[in-house]
């Protein structure tokens, strides 16, 4: 069956429809008022960057913005927006770090790269928007960086996958975004390595996010200056 | 699309129905189960109208027909869901809808002419103990006319289960989602507007309704039926009739997990829950192994111990 292709413009337009859509519609679940709700509109980036990469990405953070101006927009939504970037644009970048073909999950080994890279992303998206809020804005919100993780973890696994199951399956074959090399000129082995480094170091910024202690902002701050030089590693 | 990615599909569509309680409870009390069944299955052709309208162009009268006869099995399971709920006790209609089970194979024999594998008869097995063991019923608990209406509610959800399986393999799935949607829509809106030919007018249509109108009709319509169409189109019967056996499991877990504030209930997980839940598990996990590669596996492993010995 031929394959479906889609142009970069009518990408974004998708992406950025369905996110604003659906971010708009669970806005009455709220789970910390004026920060965030249940979200299954977070089941997009993930696929919106596997499938589509740059114009995926831009699409969720812009779609992101325009869903906060339905009566959530203030100065924080600029860590949501890059927050929603990094959720879409790492996996991306991190799924060409372990295999050199299009995205799929035909195989269990690529099913659980998926998983990793969802993982990965949930917890760098966790990072940006409550670290953030912490970190730059001074408050901490309690809860915060547990239900944007699991926001952006549950949500790709239960939707997020078998949409992509079914479009990248024979009946659909969609055309996905290729490759970009990178401008970083560091081996995909170490990539991988610093990949895992990356994690590690995600999840100790978590756990002291949701201890939410005024003395571990210092620690916090401290460990987010190499997390933000992996990010961009990851990303360039 | 391989068995487990099939598998991980039909699993998707099974957590949207699951979850779908969460969201209904978001619905004004006025509703009744025909305009219900009206509204969400409208605003779902809707979205889909829209979002496939190039595709539409394709629709024939083959897949039209197709589309409807889903539509129709699928009104006659709600309808006699409907019917039954409210004659019976919940464990009963439980364990009635879950007959399921033992009716898919049945018709998988009448229609493809092949038995159930000893696994997938094992796993039966195991799912039917596991809802007996968390329903625990008597026969006191079956009057006629509601365990008639259960049965053709089984009996409706296994023949679709089995016939949206042929259907989806030579036809467009976007296309049977959809006229099964319309066809769906159409019905609820003839019994809805018989029942209170006002409809509409009575309801107030607040914040809370809508975004739980259009979360229903997202997620436990649009998006369920698409990815259910081809899910079928590569699962087998009995393994999509396994994985529906497990929403009982997700309801109660939902039920527990999620905040009361959210439409959680607060359920206290019993003891007999809980096992009747494992043995649906264990069910489930059964049917889905891959005994042939187990075996081959642990067969090459052993030859490797004997070479190297």
């Amino acid at each position: 069956m031929k394959q479906l292709e889609i142009g970069t413009g009518k990408q974004f337009a998708l992406v950025f429809l369905a996110f604003v859509f659906l971010g708009i519609c669970f806005k009455v679940m709220v789970l910390v008022e004026g920060f965030t709700e249940i979200r299954p509109v977070n089941a997009i980036p993930v696929l919106a960057g596997l499938l589509f990469g740059p114009a995926g990405a831009w699409a969720c953070a812009f779609g992101n913005l325009a869903a906060d101006c339905f009566g959530t927009l203030q100065p924080t939504s600029s860590l949501g927006f890059l927050g929603n970037f990094v959720g879409a644009y790492l996996p991306y970048r991190m799924w060409y770090l372990y295999r050199q073909e299009a995205p799929h999950v035909h195989t269990a080994a690529n099913l659980l790269i998926y998983v990793w890279i969802t993982f990965v992303a949930a917890l760098a998206a966790a990072w940006l928007i409550a670290g953030g809020i912490w970190y730059l804005f001074g408050f901490h919100v309690e809860n915060l960086a547990l239900y944007i993780f699991l926001n952006d973890l549950v949500f790709p696994l239960i939707f997020g996958l078998p949409v992509f199951i079914v479009l990248t399956s024979d009946s659909i074959r969609i055309a996905c975004s290729g490759e970009r090399r990178s401008l970083i000129p560091i081996s995909r082995q170490w990539k991988r390595r610093l990949c895992c480094v990356y994690a590690l170091l995600l999840a100790l910024i978590f756990a002291l996010l949701l201890a939410g202690e005024p003395e571990y902002v210092l620690p916090g701050k401290v460990l987010s200056v190499p997390v933000l030089l992996l990010t961009l590693i990851l990303l360039l | 699309m391989r068995n487990f990615e099939s598998s991980i599909v039909i699993f998707s569509v099974m957590l949207c129905w699951a979850s779908a309680y969460v969201f209904i409870k978001g619905l004004p009390a006025e509703l009744s189960s025909f305009g219900y069944l009206a509204l969400m299955n409208g605003l779902a052709s809707l979205i889909m109208v829209l979002c496939f309208f190039p595709r539409l162009k394709k629709l024939n009268r083959y897949n039209a027909i197709r589309g409807s006869v889903l539509g129709l099995l699928m009104m006659l399971v709600l309808l006699f869901e409907k019917e039954g709920i409210e004659r019976l006790t919940p464990a009963a209609a439980s364990v009635l809808a879950s007959l399921g089970i033992v009716v898919v194979p049945f018709f998988v024999l009448v229609f493809y002419r092949r038995f159930p594998s000893q696994q997938q008869v094992a796993a039966i097995l195991l799912i039917l103990a596991g809802i007996l063991v968390t329903n625990g019923v008597s026969s006191d608990d079956f009057p006629l006319a509601g365990t008639l209406f259960m049965l053709g509610d089984c009996i409706s959800m296994s023949l679709y289960t089995v016939v949206a399986n042929k259907f989806c393999r030579n036809s467009d799935p976007v296309l049977l989602a959809v006229t099964q949607l319309l066809f769906m829509a159409a019905v609820a809106f003839a019994f809805w507007f018989a029942e209170n030919p006002r409809m509409f007018l009575d309801l107030e249509f607040t914040r809370s309704f809508l975004s739980s109108l259009f979360m229903l009709a997202i997620f436990s319509k649009a998006f369920a039926y698409i990815m259910l169409m081809y899910g079928q189109r590569y699962a087998d019967p009995i393994n999509v009739v396994v994985i529906f056996a497990l929403e009982p499991v997700i309801t109660l877990l939902m039920s527990v997990c999620i905040p009361k504030a959210m439409g959680g209930v607060e359920e206290s997980f019993t003891l007999q829950a809980f096992l009747g839940a494992v043995l649906v598990v264990l069910g489930a996990i059964v049917s889905g192994l891959d005994i042939g590669a187990i075996r081959r596996r642990l067969h090459g492993i052993g030859r490797l111990r004997d070479e190297t010995t």
